[in-house]
């Protein structure tokens, strides 16, 4: 099982790098970004991850065809039209990168190393949906509420952002 | 359910590894709807990193605390998605690109 699961997650990392440098085709990158969800889905399921992991996978999926109606709607789908980036700014972002890879890696490392305790630890398990259920409307219902406010608020931003569309032109 | 304790290492490893995919989605690419996209493997490596860390302690209460995590990170992760893609729009229809360094003085 270790084996297929370390296949699928290859595979479905490998899809999403492809989804990031394939940048210059919207078509092609997002594409590669199915392929990715498809990739998550099967790797997760193979681990055993429970319902949460159908959410992620469901959601993830809706977010792609919003990403993909909107982008072919709103940008040449063939290739960016943008200029090219400037020399210094290369650089920023290439720094930043590679400060973010490096701490990433430190943390993969000690998390490697804490891993040993962890397995001889309790064997871990997965909630289910009964459970999570309970606690959002039971000790977290404080959090649920805020949810709750920040669907509102945000359905508020997005009529006041798109409130002229369609008017001109 | 069970979860073997190397599988779940080995989920949380790539959800490192996918955080990573998209930063470089975030810092590299120059179009919003591609930023947008580095974005969506943002989230669902934090939300691989929840069911991770939720299933690794190894107590029901630990795994239903980190399913309500990604319940409610995934809603609002659609939120911020929602309303990103609106300010795409809004941008396209006032300035006509989408290119995020022309976005740097944050002006109207």
């Amino acid at each position: 099982m270790l084996t297929a699961l370390f296949a699928g997650l290859a595979f479905t990392l490998s899809s999403a790098f492809a989804a990031i440098v394939l940048g210059r085709n919207l078509t092609r990158s997002l594409a590669a970004a199915m392929v990715f969800i498809v990739g998550l889905g099967f790797s997760l399921m193979i681990a055993g991850a429970g319902f949460q992991s159908l959410v992620v996978v469901v959601l993830g999926a809706l977010m792609l065809a919003t990403i993909q109606i909107f982008g072919w709607m709103l940008v040449d789908v063939d290739r960016d039209h943008l200029p090219a980036t400037d020399r210094p700014t290369r650089i920023a972002r290439s720094l930043a990168f590679l400060l973010v890879g490096g701490g990433l890696g430190l943390l993969v490392v000690n998390a490697l190393v804490a891993g040993e305790f962890a397995i001889l630890g309790p064997p871990p398990v997965v909630a289910t949906p009964g459970e999570i259920g309970a606690l959002l409307f039971g000790p977290l219902r404080e959090v649920t509420l805020l949810v709750g406010l920040a669907i509102a608020a945000s359905l508020l931003a997005i009529l006041l952002l798109l409130q002229d569309d369609g008017q001109k032109g | 359910m069970i979860l073997e304790s190397s599988a779940v290492a080995l989920v949380v490893i790539a959800a490192v590894v996918l955080f990573w995919i998209g930063m470089l989605g975030l810092l590299w690419r120059r179009s919003l709807v591609g930023m947008l996209l580095g974005l969506l493997f943002a989230w669902i490596s934090v939300a691989m990193a929840a069911i991770g860390f939720g299933a690794l302690q190894g107590s029901p209460e630990s795994a239903a605390g980190g399913g309500a995590l990604v319940l409610c990170v995934s809603v609002l992760f659609c939120l911020q998605m929602a309303t990103g893609l609106s300010i795409v729009v809004a941008r396209i229809r006032r300035h006509g690109t989408i290119d995020a360094d022309d976005a740097g003085l944050l002006e109207g």
